[in-house]
């Protein structure tokens, strides 16, 4: 076996040795520049520097000011917090939604606006975008070459997911309430509930060794969650929170389902074999978190490590979760609109629509690079950019 | 290829190969550019037939090979160069394959790599040898993506099931099974093309 793998070549191999000799000498090249361009990296900041600096902080809810703030104690002088996006601190590349169009933030910090659409979600592997305009599904490369387009029906869709490992399924709500199932390869797709509410499923990871699992998580309009095996129509448990749910996202190992609130946050554990659930932040649902969003899984504990956003008085305190234990990150005198994990789990940024900023906070340390005019940079005039997806690194 | 060169494909030996590759991160990370060129040197042709072997795609096992140098390189101040370069280069390069092969797979694309790639065998001296690579090669194509990632890890790429294990991010008795699995059935495919 080893001697007749052994024997094989790749096609045209020594040209592409040639060549790939070249791209890669252009891009060791080009990183050398990169790194002589680059300026003065910004000093790591604790959390306990940050929480002193917090004490005692009048509230100025002004975009200068807060930004003045971060500036000042956060050790970013003017020079570090960028005026334009710069190279991202982790690998990957960053989907955003604005009203100014969909974009695409590459690892260089470079933007490619993919069009004007509404949503916008990551393939699996990052190798294709799903978007929708308003009835109009569509599937695009990265570079913006599109594959297909798909229009279901006349009204517009309000919620895209597309599924994770083999991603070969794509779930959308159209008019708010029915919720569609297609294949990828938009050879087919089905009304697969007509009485859902206006919230984006969430396809269950499959982790599964010897079978594929299609589980797919989403809102009823009676406002009971349901996850569903979507090939045999099987209910594979549901709940009913006592809360509106509006945000679904699950734990990469598909144990558990994050549910997100106006009024707070649940993760409730989904075993195969019950159908009970476990309550399993602090060990009880959480009223004062309302925004959250789980670590990718690709590192250690990360399906486990929760980061999720309280917000009193005009300040933001973005904490880390794991069962039954918590830690602040940092506190930010603005509004956080929304938090997304880097995929190696390692940063998490945060939009602070106040100061039109995105803050990239390393969960480690605290350390925090700043980039500023973030509307301007995604051309929106109305709506504070967000992010609809960080993916994917090596 | 000779035997002997199928081994170069692999980790590099403990040792003296282990320390001069830590040179050559440090090099590179320090800007050495001849030192990038000898990690290419080292590393380019194991990562392309991986990436081949694992997609079965001449165009896009390129493109995953010079993307997974790309992502090396970005990430090369991050490295921590007391780890071996190779397992972190492989570990890019078979997962990019895996994605790619399962992205191919929801598009329902046909590949015509395969038949390209008997009638090459084909046309080599050997043709005992080739007849036998021909029919590897078809077999693997019967695996699953996952599979066939582990076993060109294993047999192309010389690792040890825990380094793949380590490599894949996966428990140890999965990779065992992989294996086990991936040769039963690459047996049952050879010897029914016989």
């Amino acid at each position: 076996m080893r001697e007749a793998l052994g024997r094989l070549e790749a096609p045209d191999e020594h040209r592409a040795e040639e060549r790939g000799r070249q791209v890669v000498r252009t891009a060791f090249a080009e990183r050398e520049g990169a790194d002589l361009r680059r300026s003065t990296r910004v000093r790591a900041t604790s959390v306990l520097a940050v929480a002193v600096a917090i004490a005692g902080f009048a509230l100025t809810p002004a975009g200068a000011e807060v930004r003045e703030w971060i500036g000042e104690k956060m050790g970013l002088g003017a020079e570090d917090a960028k005026p334009r996006l710069g190279r991202l601190p982790a690998d990957g590349s960053i989907l955003v939604e604005s009203d100014g169009g969909t974009w695409v933030v590459a690892e260089d910090g470079s933007r490619r606006r993919l069009g004007g659409y509404d949503l916008a979600t990551w393939s699996p592997s990052g190798m294709f975008v799903g978007l929708t305009d308003g009835p109009e599904v569509r599937a695009l490369t990265p570079q913006g070459e599109t594959r297909w387009v798909h229009a279901p029906e006349s009204e517009d869709i309000t919620g895209l997911d597309w599924s994770t490992d083999d991603g070969d399924r794509i779930a959308y709500v159209v008019g708010g309430s029915r919720l569609h199932v297609m294949a990828a390869d938009n050879s087919s797709e089905a009304t697969f509930d007509s009485t859902v509410a206006p919230v984006t499923p969430a396809w269950r990871p499959d982790r599964s060794e010897t079978r594929i699992v299609r589980q797919l998580a989403y809102v009823d309009e009676g406002g009971e969650v349901r996850v569903v095996d979507t090939e045999s129509g099987r209910l594979v448990f549901s709940h009913r929170p006592d809360m509106p749910v509006r945000k679904l996202e699950w734990q990469t190992n598909g144990k558990g389902l994050l549910m997100v609130a106006r009024q707070g946050i649940a993760l409730r554990y989904a075993p195969e074999t019950a159908m009970s659930w476990e309550p399993a932040v602090n060990g009880k649902r959480s009223a004062h978190w309302e925004e959250a969003s789980i670590a990718p899984g690709g590192f250690a504990g990360g399906s486990e490590l929760i980061a999720a956003v309280s917000r009193s008085r005009g300040r933001s305190t973005v904490e880390l979760l794991r069962q039954s234990t918590s830690r602040e990150l940092i506190t930010i005198p603005s509004q956080v609109s929304d938090v997304t994990w880097s995929p190696d789990g390692e940063w998490v940024v945060l939009g602070l629509e106040d100061a039109d900023q995105w803050l990239f906070v390393r969960v480690e340390d605290a350390e925090v690079r700043a980039f500023s005019n973030i509307s301007d940079q995604f051309e929106s005039a109305g709506e504070f950019p967000r992010i609809a997806g960080w993916c994917c690194g090596p | 290829m000779e035997a002997g060169e199928l081994r170069r494909l692999g980790p590099p030996p403990p040792g003296l190969s282990r320390r001069r590759e830590t040179a050559l991160v440090r090099a590179a990370q320090r800007g050495s550019g001849e030192a990038m060129e000898e990690l290419f040197r080292r590393h380019w042709r194991g990562a392309h037939r991986a990436a081949y072997l694992v997609v079965h795609d001449g165009a896009a096992a390129e493109d995953i090979a010079q993307e997974a140098f790309i992502s090396a390189i970005r990430s090369l101040e991050r490295f921590d160069r007391h780890r071996p370069f190779a397992p972190w280069l492989h570990r890019i390069v078979v997962n990019r394959a895996i994605d790619w092969t399962r992205a191919r797979s929801a598009r329902r694309e046909v590949s015509g790599e395969a038949t390209g790639l008997l009638e090459r065998v084909s046309t080599n001296p050997d043709l005992a040898s080739q007849a036998d690579s021909g029919r590897v090669i078809t077999a693997l194509e019967s695996l699953g993506p996952d599979q066939r990632a582990v076993i060109v890890l294993r047999y192309v790429l010389d690792y040890t099931p825990g380094e793949i294990a380590e490599i894949l991010e996966l428990p140890r008795g999965t990779v065992n099974s992989r294996i086990r699995r991936g040769l039963d059935a690459l047996a049952h495919v050879v010897e029914r093309e016989r």
